[in-house]
Parts: C-alpha cells; sequence; structure tokens
C-alpha cells in the first residue's frame, strides 16, 4: 500500500476508499565493490586503456600493482610523452568509464535507494460494514481503477474523496488515464448516488 | 462491553436498543425484520442506492427527469485536486487548471462558475468546508492561512501569520482549523473570538511532528484529531496496542508514517499519542458513532485496521477486518459511457421545460 485514503459516510454506513498499491518496489543496497577496469591515467587526467605502440598493453586482473613491470618506471616521469589511440580514451564511445564506477579506492559505499515501482494500481470504492456476518450485506462492487505500469507509473497519483453525509453521495477524483495524457491532465469528477 | 468488529452502533440521531427479538443475534438479522420490532437499520436510501450504482462524472448543465441533457459535459479538475463539499449549500469546490472553482447544485442540474478570491490558493495544503458556517479554509501560496466566506464577494479573512504546510481537519462545533506548521513541526489550532478579543487566535497545540501524509480527521464527540505524519519523535507516549515498522532499507527509505492522536480537549492528558506506526502516508476516517478510526497499514492489501478508544462500555481495541479492499468493476478512462446522473430526491427535482431552465440560468 502506497497511500490510503478514506471517508466515512453515515447515512449508508459505509467506508469509502481509495487505495494506491505499489508492486515491484525494489530496494538496493550497495554491500561490496566490484573492479570497473584497468586504466593508464595522465597529467591532465586523462584515462586510457592502452598506448599506440604496446609499450602499456591493456592490463587484466594478472596485473599486479605492487610489482609492475621495469618499463613502468618511466610512467612516474614528466618528460615522457604517451601516444594514444583516441579510441583508447575512456571517454570514446567503446570506452566510456560507466556513471557507477570511480576513481576513488576510498569511496564511500552508495546509499540505499528505493527503485520505482512496476505497476501502480488506483481504486476508488465503497465498502459497506455490513458485510461479513450472516444477513449483512455483501461487499460492494463498483470501485473504479486504473492502472499503470512502466514510464506510466509516475501518472498514478491517489483520487480525493468527498461525502456528502445525508444522502451518502460521495464525490471523487478520477484516476487519470495513461491512454491519454494528452487531456492537460485534467481529470472528471465522479459522483456516486 | 466488546463489541464484534463488524458490528454496528447507530448515529446518535438514531435509535437503537437492541432488542429486535430479543437478542443481539437476532438484532443482526435487522435487515430481514424490517425494523418492525424498533431497530435501526440501514436507512432504507442507503439500501436503494449502493456504490455499485453506476459511478458518473459530475455534469454540468440542466436535464430532465428522463435524462435528458442540455449541453451537459463532465467537470475536469486537476488530478490530485483537493475536495471540499458543503453540504448546507450543495457545492463542490475543487481545483481545475490549477483554478479554485466550485459546482453548485441548483434544482436542474449542477453548474460551476470561477469564484475570484483574493488570495490563490494552494492546491496541496488542501481545502476545507466548516459546514454551519459554510466557510471555506485555505492557504495561499505563501503558506498564510485563509478564512473565505462563500457568499457575497467571497471575502477572505487572514487567520495568522505562522505559516502552515498543509490543512488537517475542521471542528465543526467549535468553529475551530487545525493545520500543520512546517517549522514549528506541530499542529496549529485556529478559533474564532470576537473582534473584541482579537478575532481569530493560533496556538500550538501539539509539536514533534514530521510532514502529514495527507489530511486527518477530527472526532467532534472526543474532541481528537487524528492525522498520519512521516516521522514523530520518539518521546511523544505510544499505544500499546501499536505496531512498531522496522525501515528493512535501514536508512529511513519507508517512514514509519505513526498514525497520531492529538486530544484538544484539554483534559490534562498527553496532548498527542501514537496510535500506530503503519508506514503508509494516509488520511484516516472516524465513526463518529463509536469513535473508530479506520486506517491501513502498509501490508493492508486486502484488510483495513480500525482503533477505537476505551468509552463507557468499550474497552480500547484495535483490529483488522479482512476482506475490504474493493473490486476492480470500472476502468478509468475517457471512454466511461455517460448516463444519466443519479441525484438524490431529497435535492429537489426539476420538471420544467428546457427552455425556461436556460432562461433562468443565463438571465
Amino acid at each position: 500500500m502506497a497511500h490510503f485514503s478514506a471517508t466515512f459516510s453515515p447515512g449508508l454506513q459505509q467506508l469509502v476508499q481509495n487505495r494506491v498499491r505499489n508492486s515491484g518496489e525494489l530496494v538496493t543496497q550497495q554491500t561490496a565493490w566490484q573492479l570497473g577496469g584497468y586504466f593508464y591515467q595522465d597529467a591532465n587526467g586523462v584515462l586510457a586503456t592502452q598506448d599506440m605502440f604496446g609499450t602499456y598493453p591493456p592490463l587484466g586482473p594478472s596485473f599486479d600493482p605492487a610489482n609492475p613491470p621495469a618499463s613502468f618506471a618511466a610512467l612516474s616521469s614528466s618528460n615522457v610523452t604517451f601516444y594514444v589511440n583516441p579510441s583508447n580514451i575512456s571517454t570514446s564511445s567503446s570506452n566510456t568509464l560507466p556513471a557507477v564506477y570511480t576513481l576513488d579506492a576510498n569511496a564511500a559505499l552508495i546509499p540505499p535507494h528505493l527503485a520505482a515501482p512496476t505497476q501502480v494500481t488506483v481504486r476508488t470504492f465503497g465498502y459497506t460494514l455490513f458485510s461479513g456476518l450472516p444477513g449483512r450485506l455483501p461487499a460492494k462492487r463498483g470501485g473504479r481503477y486504473q492502472t499503470y505500469t512502466g514510464s506510466d507509473v509516475d501518472m498514478a497519483v491517489p483520487c480525493t474523496l468527498a461525502i456528502d453525509p445525508q444522502t451518502g453521495v460521495a464525490f471523487y477524483t478520477q484516476a487519470e488515464d495513461p491512454n491519454a495524457p494528452s487531456l492537460a491532465q485534467e481529470v472528471w469528477i465522479v459522483m456516486v448516488y | 462491553m466488546e463489541l464484534d468488529p463488524g458490528f454496528e452502533i447507530p448515529l446518535p440521531s438514531q435509535r437503537y436498543d437492541f432488542t429486535c427479538g430479543g437478542f443481539r443475534s437476532a438484532c443482526l438479522q435487522a435487515p430481514a425484520c424490517g425494523g418492525r420490532c424498533g431497530c435501526i437499520l440501514l436507512a432504507p436510501a442507503a439500501l436503494a442506492h449502493p456504490w455499485d450504482s453506476n459511478p458518473q462524472p459530475l455534469l454540468e448543465g440542466p436535464r430532465t427527469p428522463g435524462g435528458y441533457f442540455v449541453g451537459a459535459s463532465p467537470f475536469y479538475s486537476d488530478p490530485a485536486s483537493p475536495l471540499a463539499w458543503d453540504p448546507g449549500r450543495r457545492t463542490l469546490w475543487y481545483f481545475g487548471y490549477g483554478w479554485l472553482q466550485r459546482a453548485y447544485w441548483t434544482p436542474f442540474g449542477f453548474w460551476n462558475d470561477y469564484p475570484g478570491l483574493a488570495v490563490q490558493p494552494n492546491p496541496a495544503a488542501g481545502l476545507l468546508i466548516d459546514p454551519d458556517v459554510h466557510f471555506l479554509y485555505c492557504v495561499s501560496g505563501s503558506g498564510i492561512p485563509y478564512c473565505v466566506q462563500t457568499s457575497g464577494t467571497y471575502p477572505a479573512t487572514q487567520l495568522g501569520t505562522d505559516p502552515v504546510e498543509r490543512l488537517l481537519a475542521v471542528d465543526p462545533l467549535r468553529h475551530s482549523l487545525f493545520a500543520y506548521d512546517a517549522n514549528a513541526h506541530g499542529v496549529r489550532r485556529y478559533t474564532y473570538e470576537t473582534p473584541a478579543k482579537g478575532g481569530w487566535t493560533s496556538s500550538l497545540i501539539a509539536s514533534g511532528l514530521g510532514d502529514p501524509g495527507d489530511a486527518g480527521v477530527f472526532d467532534i464527540a472526543n474532541s481528537v484529531l487524528y492525522a498520519t505524519y512521516q516521522t514523530a519523535d520518539p518521546s511523544l507516549p505510544r499505544d500499546p496496542l501499536g505496531q512498531t515498522i522496522n525501515d528493512p532499507s535501514g536508512v529511513g527509505l519507508l517512514a514509519p508514517w505513526p498514525l497520531v492522536a492529538t486530544s484538544v480537549s484539554g483534559s490534562g492528558g498527553p496532548a498527542s499519542v501514537v496510535l500506530d506506526e503503519t508506514g503508509v502516508p494516509q488520511r484516516p476516517a472516524v465513526r463518529l458513532a463509536d469513535h473508530r478510526v479506520f486506517y491501513a497499514r502498509r501490508d493492508d492489501f486486502d484488510s483495513l485496521h480500525f482503533y477505537q478508544p476505551a468509552g463507557k462500555h468499550t474497552i480500547e481495541t484495535s483490529r483488522t477486518i479482512n476482506g475490504c479492499s474493493g473490486v476492480d468493476t470500472y476502468v478509468d478512462n475517457e471512454n466511461y459511457p455517460i448516463t444519466a446522473p443519479q441525484y438524490p430526491a431529497s435535492w429537489g427535482d426539476w420538471s420544467g421545460d428546457v427552455d425556461a431552465v436556460l432562461t433562468s440560468v443565463y438571465r
């Protein structure tokens, strides 16, 4: 249940309810790190996977940063120039470093976050409080509803309710139609009597 | 005496002496007895107009008793517009296209207009009606609460200078307004005094509360405001019947949304008590006859909860009602078939000719 709204109709002894129900919500929490890849970084912060002439080849899981090849000593010299094919620079389309990765080895874990639901249902209905026991009225049909999936879940908003206490006339705002979002986002006011 | 969760208490205006057949169990069969023994049944009108009558959009325009419409078209509102119904004037206040509008009943149907107010209300803060005096409460864009007299030129009176975030409820008996003060993290009560005493005054009656999830509801007999807030200060007293919700994420992604009862009776007890942690932002409902407060918890997929405070003949109760999640029947869309709306006979009917109506309306 994502939102609940109710109002009591004394004339009808009914509880008018609007329920917004989510499904498919997911809490995501980072619990570990995953190595994103090996890059060479120049003095300007540009990242590359390898140099152009093979002196500095692509690095893999077997690379031990604590015991690099002797040729790697040149990497710390500011007088040495390296040539890199543009396609091996991390900002190229084929080597873009995903945003989820960081160059900070001491970065904190990403805080948990709640992923959007995959489906949201909005339902407005009346429920007689006389149901459930012999001689009482059954649960009421007549609920109006709308279901939203995918990117349409953002359109789901709770409906609001109003009751005429003397007659039990119920007013509520209609749930928006995901198939007709072009109506200036306006909805009907629905009346039940 | 503790009553069955589904057992009904009549409204104060009704008589129900539990003498049907001499037994309470027989009284549960009251619809079959026809009420001849003196027990109170559902109002006949209620049985004649159950919820499963076909819901219809509120239509503007005259109609004949046969359902003939002249230029009738649905009223459009903003999707999350608050609705405030003034039963005495049979007027529904709402927001359409961002503007405050009203749909008002005439014997020949509903009509609407845009009353020109001196203040532009903020829809997100809600709308409330004090039905006996026909006051409409709203909040300006800067958070200042106003009382609008719904007649004449709609004079608007500023209720105070402290900004409020949302209107919570009205006490129609004492003509008080309750609103959430975000700066004070609490509930502010506005009451009207005579001009000699300063007119409208406000006081903070509760604190330690997070943002409200929706409007609240007021039990006029017990003078208790019920509402849910995103959080409640741990120092607030808690009802032992309530649950505590643990956030599975551990970082506050899912708020507890406690249901809080705030007493304004001034009896000396604690002002606010956390009744239950619901996990759901919501607007609860109260049944005045037995003071039951109906609300939902996060896992109430097919059920409902109610809390009933201790009374003269009842002990404090908190229970679940199962099987009341409704049925999907009519899908909401613009192709919904519109038929003649059913209006209560007590609202009056019109059987004149259309031309006379139009002349009356447009003159």
